[in-house]
């Protein structure tokens, strides 16, 4: 009974030890010569000097379009489900409810599709 | 490999269907008008609500139907409450693009979300089965925890958006916690099923626990103390017209579901229930009332009155018989006209500064614009449930169904509450009729400042809600029977 969860007990094993070699390999392959902060209430940015104000404002493009992946994937992953059982439905004469309902939610979706590039969310330049 | 699955009358998805459509033409109308069409989006969505409440009517359910396999029943009850959705929308259509251009607020992603709301809204009340109940709870909140934010300029607007989310998300996570622990022990999710398996289910304190975790999350969706902290921040934050919008079709759509899920689903647990409402309902009236006896914003006094209203509906769930019904949607649709006509005259008289009117900012109003006066005197009248107006007939159907449920020591508290309550509504129109305007050569500096503030004219979108707001809520104090008729139709 308990030998089932072997697997997911190794895997966790695998995963701890993972997290940990990385943090101790970082920690003996860090360059020694990283140059020394000016001062000790800087903040520490990765080995690099300090440059600039942290309140300035720059560009975040490549987040709205990390957002607009995610948002995208989960919604093509509803198309594995209804792929699935569409033989089902096929079956039992309602075939064309369920190619319905998978048309007005590509159709939702398209909307959207349409709203974020008019709006550019995809232009990666200010001039777009 | 078969699947059996009954699609009923897809016409009766019509009214909801178009309203979704023209949510989402909204949003590409939006864009193809670069976002400066206010009014030409509000009139496109007005067309578009006329269209779907004129299919509502045509396709009026006289005989329940049901659709998608029984997920959504649609019949005189949830039909009555999409239209009462689509009026509150209609008048909220109208005072929105003027008080969009006052505030300054650009953007017409705000019709697109009202829509979408409201198709939950309209959705909520057929749903018979609690995966579909929260799913169109949640479609009906989570364009509101946008609207309600959407005045980004005004801290108090990001303040209402974001505590509005987070405790609404809250509210979502205790009744998906609530329904789980129903589902684990009645082995189903519909309301029928739940019923008939409640007898003989096995787990008395598992299930205890679902009903109370589904309880507490509704009581954050209408607002019933001790679960109310979020409403006088997120009605005063948001813009006047969202307010207007949320207080009504908020109200209307979960009191509806709340109604159908005790009524259909719970009432073998009723003794349970009953108790725990009968608690909730005596501390919402009287905190409610408490609260509201100082305020100096108009727009959290009526945040506390809504409390207050939601604790007298919650009468009309615990007696939870034929009357109780009609009562609470008659109850509903009385104070629906009276909070869209109140905030319309709000978002009318609002400074850009605050989005809000002040009880001092109201002196003298009497004799500097009569009209709005006179229509704001009325909605204090018909929340009071003063005769002649529709809060008089709420108040009598949704006592009258407590008392002959047996609730008289509730219906006490309750009529004591109802007369401290006079007390707050009356001041505003005090303030309107008695009190002199304020002089600001001789108030001193401060004063000043606030005299400078100027009360403008009400234009004619607001006075128009207004009106339609009071013809309805005289109509319906007089006439009771023609709406009644309607009401009487729609037991469940």
């Amino acid at each position: 009974m308990l030998i089932d969860y072997l697997p997911i007990a190794i895997y966790l094993a695998v995963l701890v030890a993972f997290a940990v070699a990385l943090i101790v390999l970082s920690h003996i392959l860090v360059p020694r010569n990283a140059p020394r902060l000016r001062r000790w209430d800087e903040p520490f940015e990765c080995g690099l000097r300090s440059e600039g104000l942290a309140p300035g404002r720059y560009p975040v493009k490549y987040y709205l379009v990390a957002i607009m992946f995610v948002i995208f994937d989960l919604e093509a992953v509803f198309f594995y489900p209804w792929a699935v059982s569409l033989q089902a439905f096929k079956d039992s004469q309602l075939g064309w409810l369920w190619f319905l309902e998978m048309l007005v939610f590509i159709v939702i979706l398209l909307v959207g599709y349409v709203y974020i590039v008019a709006k550019g969310v995809f232009g990666w330049s200010e001039s777009d | 490999m078969g699947v059996s699955f009954a699609v009923g009358n897809v016409l009766s998805l019509l009214p909801v269907g178009v309203i979704v459509l023209a949510a989402l033409l909204l949003v590409l109308l939006d864009v193809l008008w670069a976002g400066r069409a206010n009014w030409r989006l509000a009139a496109f969505g007005g067309v578009a609500v006329v269209v779907a409440g004129i299919a509502q009517l045509v396709y009026f359910p006289r005989l329940p139907s049901q659709v998608l396999g029984g997920a959504l029943r649609f019949d005189g009850f949830a039909a009555i409450v999409a239209l009462t959705v689509l009026a509150v929308l209609l008048l909220t259509l109208i005072v929105s693009p003027a008080h969009m251009a006052r505030m300054g607020l650009r953007g017409g992603e705000y019709y697109a979300l009202l829509f979408l709301s409201a198709s939950g809204m309209m959705l909520l009340p057929a749903a018979r089965e609690l995966v579909s109940i929260i799913i169109c709870i949640e479609l009906l909140s989570l364009p509101l925890y946008v609207l309600a934010g959407y005045n980004r300029s005004l801290a108090f607007s990001r303040e209402a958006g974001f505590k509005y989310f987070l405790l609404g998300a809250f509210a979502s996570a205790f009744m998906i916690y609530g329904a789980a622990f129903i589902w684990g022990t009645t082995g189903t999710l519909w309301l029928g099923g739940i019923a008939e398996s409640l007898p003989s289910a096995e787990n008395r304190a598992l299930l205890l626990l679902g009903l109370g975790l589904l309880l507490v999350g509704f009581a954050f969706k209408t607002a019933l103390a001790p679960f109310h902290a979020w409403v006088p921040d997120v009605y005063e934050g948001s813009p006047s017209p969202v307010t207007g919008f949320m207080a009504a079709g908020v109200k209307v759509a979960v009191f509806a579901v709340f109604l159908r899920v005790l009524m259909e689903g719970l009432m073998p647990l009723a003794e349970f229930w009953r108790l725990g409402m009968y608690v909730l309902a005596i501390i919402t009236m009287c905190l409610g009332n408490l609260l509201a006896l100082h305020q100096m914003s108009l727009k959290r006094l009526l945040a506390y009155s809504s409390i207050t209203h939601a604790g007298y509906l919650v009468l009309g769930l615990i007696a939870a018989n034929a009357e109780a019904v009609s009562a609470v949607l008659f109850y509903l649709i009385a104070y629906s006209a009276a909070v869209v006509g109140s905030l319309a005259l709000v978002a009318a008289w609002a400074t850009r500064r605050t989005d809000d009117v002040y009880i001092s900012d109201l002196r003298g109003m009497a004799e500097r614009q009569p009209l709005a006066a006179l229509a704001l005197t009325f909605f204090m009248l018909s929340l009071i449930g003063f005769p002649i107006t529709a809060g008089f007939i709420g108040k009598v159907l949704l006592f009258y169904a407590a008392y002959k449920a047996g609730y008289i020591a509730l219906l006490i508290i309750a009529i004591i509450n109802t007369m401290v309550s006079v007390y707050y509504y009356l001041r505003v129109v005090q303030a309107m009729y008695f009190l002199p305007r304020e002089q600001p050569e001789e108030e001193g500096a401060e004063g000043a400042v606030k005299a400078a503030a100027p009360v403008s004219a009400v234009a004619w979108p607001y006075l128009t809600v207004a009106l339609i707001s009071v013809i309805t809520i005289i109509v319906l104090g007089l006439v009771p029977r023609s709406l009644l008729a309607w009401l009487s139709m729609c037991s469940f």
